[in-house]
């Protein structure tokens, strides 16, 4: 397993690579990397283990090439800054840190070695394919954007953490989660939400006290630590994981991705995906059964071609259940919020919607 | 000037399209005003030189040897569509013309020898309808319908000589043919065959041809193998066989018809089979006067019948000997009832023959006279219309007697033969027949009614006669009008008649008898004329008629320039000349010469063919009228439409009248009208001019706090002020919040003259004076004799006089003839006013006071306010006049007023259920008069009005107090006065009235009721001093009040803005602070200062100032305070939709303005243009031909009629041009330059009008010059009709409301582009409205729907072929010529569509050279190539500019800006219908199809211009590229060193080394790649 690598592997491989491509330099060869191509088209949806995994095909990036130029040295800048300022000295920089230390100008130029971060966070996922490191131990974190609130404690950094009592806020979740450790885990499944608001609305209730569940949210899009932790929790712990997200396209994707995987980050599938996981809410039957159809929003044009796109990919293609949820999202012409079923009640969720449906299990795979 | 033939404008006038001088003006139309294209001169010259005939007029055309009598409009329209290719379209689609294809013949007569033949037509033409419709009757029935313009023949002194629709008169001759026309040709048999094959193969698909065995040969037989497909060869077997061939194969087969004629015709399977060939011969003849009369056809085709009455059996018989006899197929005879017999076949192919190769019709409403029967010998003719009155005539059995043994009509014992038929087509050609015949014959007409037969109501629908006069002896035919055949007569008796003027015509018999005999002498071509084919027939009447088409048409006969049409035949004169067009290239001069500050003359010369004189007036009328030229930039409104208002505006006349202005407009009394003077005082001022115009699409409402409002077009201005002083605001830029000029009080002037009630009176009522009528009777003897000359001379009866003297009360006489009385024996009004105090009828009599006084107005006040009157209806004897009011001094007053004024008690009825009292008389006459006097019987809610000539201070004083004592509601609380009526208009009235007391009223709106409401410490003042009440409550309250203000309290005017004024004239007078009396005034935030601070303020800077020369800061104060305006808030703007068609104005004499509704508004007069500014006529010069003189002409147009007047006109030389048109229009304006000015305009027109060659002189006398740069001309334009969907709700409704058509399918058919008859009755479903219901009574609500469901019709998109561009060469060219650059490029887009109208988008783009590079790219946009010079930032164009990333083209552009660089940038948008964002049409709209359209231009020359700019700066770029590896290359080797711990001088000095040989591939790269890029792109 590559996580068990250590630092010191982390840096030769780094050195490894760099050794390489002096040789090329020296052999008057145009320098120039290997990589896998990480676009859709390389991404492999592997029926077995239920992931997304990249493919096989290979891109080459060289330096004497008007087109990779730049992204060649951005690649070799980056990676000598990683080696240098984090790995040599055994610190931690985030996603931003490391844009900021390569934003510099050529000198007798005024180009920039990066512009964006964008540029920079994208070399580092190219790293990780090249070197086959995770970002963890390449030592770059991202920000830390999720809670987590239940009947769990556990270990960060030596200080033992016990989520049962950490008030309004929860715990919250590092960006790096592989070195957590977990002390006790007492609960029966874990609900995962897509909305900060409505994991306050659940620990206020302390819904994961009368349900006996663990309560994590991230704000939008899971983070890579969120879902390694969710998969340590299902795999470690061994619960049901349950996603909570607006009945819309993009609730559906952030549950595909925790499930299967995304296209960017499918060089970590396997430490990152929890097939287990089940989609709990909100269902285009609930709009149905707890009658929103008020409070549907009207889908633009944006909304009907991701709903088109989504409903392709091939893990959704086959599953009547979510084609059902696609096509009757297109009847409706709308989607709707989680927080939509305050109109029932501040409380209803927690005390209605939730209870009930985990308890007749009206869940979708 | 190019070597293109160049044409006469005599030619022109005929059938003009391109007048340069037209063309500038509509370029120029904003400068003219002129936005609609169709007021322009280019149309108005089209629309004045066309003339044909209307669609349904027939004619009579010979075609391929047939004669046949078709509509004209159908003829030409098959023609039209036959040979689409070969139609020459022109004037933008308003005209098509085509030359005849094959050999068309029209009946026409030789000028020399006024004989009648048929002529070739050299041209079919068919143009717009643009002129009224006029049918013109004769008197024998025939009439023909012409436009305007077409001519028809008259005789002047003997000559036939034409004239055109408009010069007609009731009773002027018309030359008609008269004797009989025949064709050479006579067909005597008809080949069926023949006349099938000419017919669509989809109607005869399932005809038959029986007996064809012979024919079937071998090369037969192969050519059928060749046809059928060899699963299908059993077929050919089958026909063998069965010895038939369907029709439809004979057309695929090579064989000679003649070989078929022993062949016969069947219909599928039908057993009846006919010959091939008939025979034209009487029996054909006769069965078709048969079938005209009795016959008719199933519309299924299966079965003809005729249908004879019982009496004639004989006829019966005989029809059906001569049906098998034609036919070979034997007819059944049948008892249809008791009086009916029926002969019927039930023959398919029969019914065919005679519907589609006969022609005949096939119901008694649609029957024709069969078109063969016009190519029938005269023989044969006669004999079909014998067979005809046989049937439809009276008396039909001696018709058919004469018929059996071929007579002649002359036989008959008879002189008349009256026959009648349904049909309208065949009456026409009947009439066509007969003429043919030379019969005569007369018309009428039956409308539809009910008539009882048998004791059955039946129902008949409309029907035509015609009476053949059998002699011919009395026909109108042979008479000739005397005053232009004879010049002379020897004859006693003809000379008596022709003195005494009681005969007007001279039969030819009289005529021919005269001439051999010697004793009359006649002009010239008289004898010619009676030897000729034609006659004279009056005109009976000429009437404008309804036309629901969109074209009219004309044909040309070369030669004869005649042709015989109209329903009857009436000779009509072809003048629309096949003339071709002006191809001149145009040079035109402009000219603005200052007279004064504000005045200037505006000179336009073009070398166009010049106007044929009696045109200019039609055409410059159009032109003046409706335009403006405020500030250089009046080009709204939609049709030239200036500043008016609402026919409601409500204005108070000098003398008090209140009238509304659409009154004032029509009515134009002699009125003089407030006015404001510079000093806020109103004086009075003439009205000038009137004016009514048709309304724009909507209408400024603009509410103000008081609670008046007006309705402006969005241009009036109206009096502002604000910060900077006051000024003049067009009513749009008005906002919410601003303070505009409101009268405070109009002080009317009281002409001090009596109204006399007595003019109140019917004519019948009777006086009661037996004194007086005593003496004036006794006059009257003395003056005529005796009593029996008395009642001759005003015709009464003697006994009637007699009558009068007695004492009997109900013999009176009348008011009529007591005035015809009083006016024969010279007795003033006075007197007789005087001596008329008693009136009645029929023995009820009650005083009447002399004149109208103050409690006569008092009384009407009582009965507006709390008064009734029965209605007249309601008691034959007397209708009841009641009051009620519970108050009871009112009732007693009420009670006097009656008693005093008209001697009647009335009673009092105390009211049971506590609604008060009521006082009642009765008296029809009181009724009458207050009638009279505007307050209506019964519920007076909605038409009360007061009469204008009661609209007096003096006596709108009483008659405000009594109103007010009924209606008003005093509140002290409040300290209001508050009327409340459910009457709107008379709300509106009465705060009108108030104003003339310097009574300013509120109008409040509580819920559906409104009411007026008085406030303010002035208002009440005033009201308690002017009007005051009599009712004691009411007056005690208002006392209360007044005293309450006068113990100090503070006026509640303000005047707005004010406190800037005061501050500088503080600062002027160097008065400190200390000094100044009401410091707070400068201190405080507020701007507005009350009255009387004011009053304080002026009083102490009047004290502070000499007042020999004082600061004219201290006049503005003091006018003011003094000032009979308030200025008052607008509350609300709003724009409200048109609901007028017409809006209303006034230009005054003196001063600008005049007050509307109590809201101060300019007139017209400084915003109207030209003539309308100035009152100048405008000054025409026009020459048509070199060698003639050119015309000149001074031309105003009368605001009435807006038809033009010539002032002035005479012949003028003017030898510098050869030929040309100049117009000289003086007119108030202003003029300035910059971006937006008439130099920029007339550059950037020259742009896009590269052929155009422009001399331009502004008013400082600066000349530039804008050479040509192409002598190619622009392509004409086609016009369409407008696309459903690209039209605009209220254009629904205009065209609704302005369409020809006279139902909506046809409206939505004709008038649209793209619709079908199936989609225009899916679109009526849609929006379930009847498809024949007529287009203008279709509500607002209603044409809503119709939009709606038109929207949501699926509807072909429109042709895009009518969108002419200017072309990228022509772009270029253009502005090579004005912009001075290095580069140019032009791109010209594919047309597309937007909302159903088709557009196209051209971009061009000039840079660098003498262009500024440090400024942001200039814009040129255009419109139809009208330059747009105003709001740049909202129209899409510069929206479409903004949003091209220009970067990438290689210019620098910040964020949502326009590009910066030294580009011009030139965007023309060309449409059928521009969309602009307003009705000022100076942005375009964003819509997105155009948008898209646009940047895909822009796109275009931007991809191009980044090319020229990279050609430039590649080989830097170059440079660039190779150097930025040198720059990578140590930041690599550093990065590397740190990665690998290699050392980082190794690691660069190879990779250095690598470079040197990578960098020439690189470069290659570099450029190849570039390439690629680039022809990607392109």
């Amino acid at each position: 397993m590559k996580k068990t690598q250590t630092k010191s592997n982390s840096k030769i491989t780094l050195e490894q690579l760099g050794k390489n491509l002096v040789q090329q330099v020296k052999s008057m060869k145009n320098p120039e990397i290997t990589l896998p191509i990480r676009a859709l088209s390389n991404i492999e949806y592997n029926k077995k283990t239920g992931t997304l995994q990249l493919g096989s095909k290979e891109g080459k990036r060289s330096f004497f090439n008007l087109g990779h130029a730049k992204k060649f040295l951005q690649t070799v800048e980056v990676a000598s800054i990683l080696k240098k300022e984090l790995l040599d000295t055994g610190k931690h920089e985030h996603l931003r840190g490391v844009f900021y230390i390569t934003k510099r100008t050529i000198p007798g130029t005024n180009i920039n070695i990066v512009d964006e971060q964008v540029e920079s966070d994208k070399v580092i996922e190219d790293l990780e394919v090249i070197t086959g490191l995770s970002r963890e131990q390449l030592h770059v974190s991202a920000n830390k954007m999720g809670s987590m609130v239940g009947n769990v404690s556990l270990i960060d950094s030596g200080d033992t953490i016990d989520c049962s009592k950490l008030g309004r806020g929860g715990y919250s979740i590092p960006s790096i989660t592989d070195e957590l450790q977990f002390k006790k885990i007492n609960a029966k499944f874990v609900l995962y939400m897509e909305k900060a608001a409505i994991f306050e609305r659940l620990n206020e209730d302390k819904f994961w006290q009368k349900n006996g569940c663990i309560l994590i949210t991230s704000q939008g899009q899971t983070t890579r630590g969120i879902r390694r932790l969710l998969q340590r929790l299902a795999e470690e712990g061994n619960l049901p994981i349950y996603v909570l997200c607006d009945g819309d396209v993009y609730g559906i994707y952030i549950y595909s991705v925790v499930k299967y995987g995304s296209i960017a980050l499918a060089h970590a599938s396997e430490r990152l995906t929890i097939p287990s996981v089940k989609y709990i809410g909100i269902t285009m039957d609930d709009i149905v059964k707890y009658d929103l159809k008020k409070q549907l929003i009207k889908l633009d044009e944006k909304d009907l071609a991701r709903i088109k796109q989504v409903s392709q990919y091939e893990w959704f293609k086959d599953n009547k259940e979510w084609q059902k949820q696609f096509k009757m999202m297109k009847e409706f012409n709308g989607k709707v919020e989680i927080q939509a079923l305050a109109t029932k009640g501040v409380s209803f969720i927690s005390e209605k919607y939730l209870p009930e449906k985990i308890k007749n299990k009206e869940f979708l795979e | 000037m190019p070597a293109e033939k160049q044409v006469t404008a005599e030619d022109l006038a005929k059938g003009q399209r391109e007048i340069s001088i037209s063309e500038f003006f509509v370029k120029n139309k904003h400068l003219l005003g002129f936005d609609n294209p169709r007021k322009a001169l280019l149309t108005t010259i089209k629309e004045a030189c066309d003339n044909s005939l209307t669609y349904d007029m027939p004619i009579l055309v010979r075609k391929k040897g047939k004669i046949s009598l078709t509509k004209i409009g159908e003829l030409i329209d098959t023609e039209l569509k036959k040979n689409k290719t070969k139609i020459c379209i022109s004037r933008d689609g308003g005209l098509e013309k085509i030359t005849a294809q094959e050999s068309i013949e029209a009946l026409a007569f030789d000028k020399k020898t006024l004989k009648l033949s048929f002529h070739p037509v050299s041209t079919l033409f068919r143009h717009k309808v643009n002129s009224k419709i006029y049918r013109v009757k004769l008197t024998s029935g025939r009439y023909v319908d012409l436009t305007a313009y077409h001519s028809v023949f008259t005789i002047d002194k003997g000559e036939v000589i034409s004239v055109p629709t408009t010069a007609l008169k009731v009773g002027t001759p018309l030359i008609v043919p008269r004797s009989s026309w025949n064709s050479d040709y006579t067909m005597s048999e008809i080949n069926l065959i023949e006349e099938l094959l000419m017919l669509d193969p989809e109607l005869t698909k399932k005809i038959y041809i029986h007996g064809i065995n012979n024919i079937l040969t071998d090369d037969v037989i192969n050519q059928l193998k060749g046809i059928f497909p060899e699963s299908r060869k059993y077929r050919i077997n089958d026909f063998k066989r069965f010895n038939y061939l369907p029709f439809n194969i004979l057309r695929k087969l090579k064989i000679d018809i003649n070989r078929l004629s022993d062949s016969r015709l069947g219909y599928l399977y039908s057993p009846h089979k006919i010959p091939v060939i008939i025979n034209a011969d009487n029996k054909l003849a006769e069965l078709l006067g048969f079938y005209a009369s009795e016959g008719s056809m199933l519309r299924s085709l299966n079965r003809i019948h005729f249908s004879f009455g019982d009496h004639e059996k004989e006829m019966v018989n005989y029809l059906a000997d001569l049906f098998e006899k034609i036919f070979k197929v034997h007819p059944k005879i049948k008892k249809a009832h008791n009086t009916a017999y029926n002969v019927i076949s039930n023959s398919s192919i029969i019914c065919f023959v005679f519907k589609h190769i006969f022609k005949v019709g096939d119901y008694a409403n649609s029957k024709k006279i069969p078109e063969i029967v016009h190519s029938f010998s005269y023989n044969l003719k006669y004999t079909f219309l014998l067979a005809y009155l046989s049937g439809d005539g009276y008396p039909s059995k001696e018709l058919f007697k004469l018929l059996r043994h071929k007579g002649i009509l002359p036989e008959l014992s008879i002189e008349k033969i009256t026959c009648a038929t349904a049909s309208s087509e065949l009456f026409i050609g009947l009439q066509y027949l007969l003429s043919s015949l030379g019969l005569s014959y007369s018309t009428g007409m039956t409308n539809e009614s009910e008539r009882i037969i048998n004791n059955i109501k039946t129902k008949y629908g409309k029907s035509y006669q015609i009476y053949v006069y059998t002699s011919g002896k009395d026909s109108h035919l042979n008479l000739l009008p005397i005053k232009d055949t004879i010049i002379g007569t020897t004859d006693s008796k003809l000379r008596y008649s022709i003195n005494r003027d009681n005969q007007i015509n001279l039969s030819f018999k009289v005529l021919k008898t005269g001439l051999s005999a010697q004793n009359i002498s006649v002009y010239r071509n008289v004898k010619t004329l009676l030897e000729s084919d034609l006659g004279v027939l009056r005109i009976r009447s000429i009437e404008e008629i309804q036309y629901d088409r969109e074209w009219v048409y004309d044909v040309s006969v070369p030669n004869c320039e005649n042709f015989v049409a109209g329903v009857g035949a009436i000779l009509c004169h072809n003048s629309l000349d096949a003339a071709e067009e002006a191809r001149i290239v145009p040079e035109i001069k402009v000219e603005i010469k200052p007279v004064s500050e504000d005045r200037f003359i505006v000179i336009v010369e073009d070398n166009g063919p010049g106007i044929v004189k009696e045109q200019i007036p039609r055409i410059f009328a159009k032109l003046l009228y409706g335009s403006k030229f405020h500030r250089l930039r009046c080009s709204r409104g939609q049709q030239g439409i200036g500043i008016c208002m609402t026919p409601d505006t409500l204005i108070t006349l000098g003398d008090g009248k209140v009238l509304s202005i659409e009154n004032i407009v029509e009515e134009k009394p002699n009125a003089d009208l407030f006015v404001l003077t510079p000093t806020f005082k109103f004086g009075l001022g003439k009205i000038d001019r009137f004016w009514k115009i048709p309304s724009p699409p909507y209408m400024v409402k603009l509410d103000v706090l008081r609670g008046r409002s007006i309705q402006l077009t969005p241009e009036n201005p109206v009096l502002v002020i604000d910060e900077g002083g006051y000024k003049w605001k067009d009513a749009d830029d008005i906002s919410e919040g601003e303070h505009i000029a409101v009268a405070k009080k109009l002080g009317t002037h009281v002409k001090d003259c009596k109204i006399p009630l007595f003019d109140f009176l019917d004519e019948e009522v009777r006086i009661d004076n037996s004194e007086f009528i005593g003496t004036i009777l006794e006059n009257l003897k003395k003056k005529y004799k005796n009593w029996n000359s008395v009642a001759k001379r005003f015709n009464i009866k003697k006994d009637q006089i007699k009558g009068w003297k007695k004492t009997y009360i109900r013999r009176r006489p009348n008011k009529k003839i007591l005035e015809l009385f009083a006016d024969d024996l010279g007795i003033s009004k006075e007197e007789l006013i005087k001596n008329c105090t008693r009136v009645g009828k029929l023995g009820t009599y009650i005083t009447l006071p002399n004149y109208i006084d103050d409690s006569f107005m008092r009384f009407l006040g009582f009965i507006s306010g709390d008064g009734h009157s029965q209605k007249e209806s309601a008691n034959r004897w007397g209708r009841n006049i009641s009051f009620w009011n519970n108050n009871a001094h009112l009732i007693r007053e009420f009670r006097k007023i009656a008693k005093n004024l008209f001697g009647l008690k009335a009673r009092t009825i105390i009211h049971s259920k506590g609604r008060g009292q009521m006082a009642q008389f009765s008296s029809s006459l009181v009724s009458r008069i207050i009638n009279k006097c505007g307050v209506p019987s019964g519920k007076k809610h909605n038409t009360f009005r007061l009469i204008p000539l009661l609209h007096r201070k003096d006596l709108l004083r009483p008659y405000l107090q009594a109103l007010f004592d009924c209606e008003a509601h005093v509140s002290k609380d409040r300290k209001t006065v508050s009327f409340m009526i459910r009457n709107d208009a008379m709300i509106s009235y009465i705060n009108m009235f108030l104003l003339q007391f310097g009574v300013v009223g509120r109008i409040n709106k509580a819920g559906e009721d409104k009411r007026i409401v008085i406030s303010g410490i002035e208002n009440i003042c005033n009201f308690n001093k002017e009007i005051g009440f009599s009712h004691p409550k009411k007056k005690n309250i208002l006392k209360e009040i007044v005293e309450g203000y006068n113990n100090g309290s503070r006026e509640t005017e303000l005047i707005p803005f004010i406190r800037k004024k005061i501050f500088s004239l503080k600062n002027k007078l160097k008065i400190p602070y200390k000094e100044f009396p009401t410091p707070q005034v400068i201190c405080h935030k507020n701007k507005s200062v009350d009255m009387t601070t004011l009053q304080g303020i002026v009083n102490f800077f009047i004290s502070k100032t000499d007042l020999k020369k004082p600061p004219i800061e201290l006049q503005e104060l003091y006018c003011l305070l003094n000032s009979n305006v308030t200025w008052t808030k607008v509350t609300s703007k709003k724009r409200v939709e048109k609901r007028h068609n017409y809006v209303y104005d006034l230009t005054m004499a003196q001063g600008n303005n005049f007050v509307a509704n109590g809201i101060i508004v300019h007139n017209s007069a400084s915003c109207m243009y030209g003539q309308l500014t100035t009152g100048k006529p405008a000054k025409i010069t026009s020459k048509t031909n070199p060698k003639k003189l050119a015309h000149y002409f001074e031309l105003i147009i009368d605001t009435k009629t807006n038809e033009p007047k010539i002032v002035q006109e005479h012949d003028l030389d003017w030898p510098e041009k050869k030929t040309g048109t100049k117009v000289e229009i003086e007119l108030t304006a202003k003029y300035q330059k910059g971006n937006q000015s008439v130099d920029q305009y007339l550059k950037q027109t020259a742009i896009v009008n590269p052929h155009l060659s422009l001399t331009y002189i502004n008013p400082e006398g600066e000349k530039s010059e804008f050479p040509r740069a192409t002598n190619q001309l622009p392509k004409e334009s086609k016009e369409i009709k407008p696309h459903p969907h690209g039209i605009e709700l209220g254009i629904l409704i205009k065209m609704l409301h302005d369409t020809q058509a006279k139902t909506l399918q046809s409206f939505l058919q004709n008038d649209f582009c793209r619709i079908s008859a199936k989609v225009a009755k899916d679109v009526c479903e849609k929006s379930s409205l009847d498809c024949g219901a007529r287009p203008e009574r279709i509500a607002m609500q209603e044409a809503e729907i119709l939009y709606k469901s038109l929207n949501a019709t699926k509807i072909m998109s429109p042709p895009t072929d009518c969108v002419t561009p200017i072309g990228e060469e022509l772009i270029i060219k253009g502005l090579k010529k004005e912009v001075g650059a290095e580069f140019y490029t032009a791109v010209s887009r594919p047309p597309s569509v937007y909302r159903g109208n088709p557009f196209i988008i051209e971009v061009g783009l000039a840079y660098r050279g003498n262009l500024p590079s440090d400024e942001l790219v200039k814009i040129y946009r255009f419109a139809n190539r009208v330059p747009l010079l105003y709001q740049l930032s909202a129209c899409a164009t510069t929206k479409a500019v903004v949003s091209t990333t220009w970067r990438n083209y290689g210019l620098s552009q910040s964020k949502g800006a326009l590009p910066a660089g030294p580009v011009v940038i030139l965007i023309h948008v060309a449409s059928v219908w521009v969309p602009f964002t307003s009705e000022s049409k100076e942005a375009i709209a964003h819509y997105p199809e155009i948008l898209k359209e646009l940047k895909l231009a822009l796109q275009e020359v931007g991809r191009k211009l980044a090319t020229h700019i990279r050609k430039n700066v590649r080989a830097k770029e170059q440079r660039e590229r190779a150097n930025l590896f040198e720059k990578y290359i140590p930041e690599l080797a550093s990065s590397l060193s740190i990665l690998s711990g290699e050392k980082k001088e190794v690691i660069k000095e190879n990779l250095e080394k690598k470079l040197k040989k990578e960098l020439p591939l690189l470069l290659g790269e570099v450029k190849q790649a570039k390439n690629e890029k680039d022809t990607d792109k392109e």
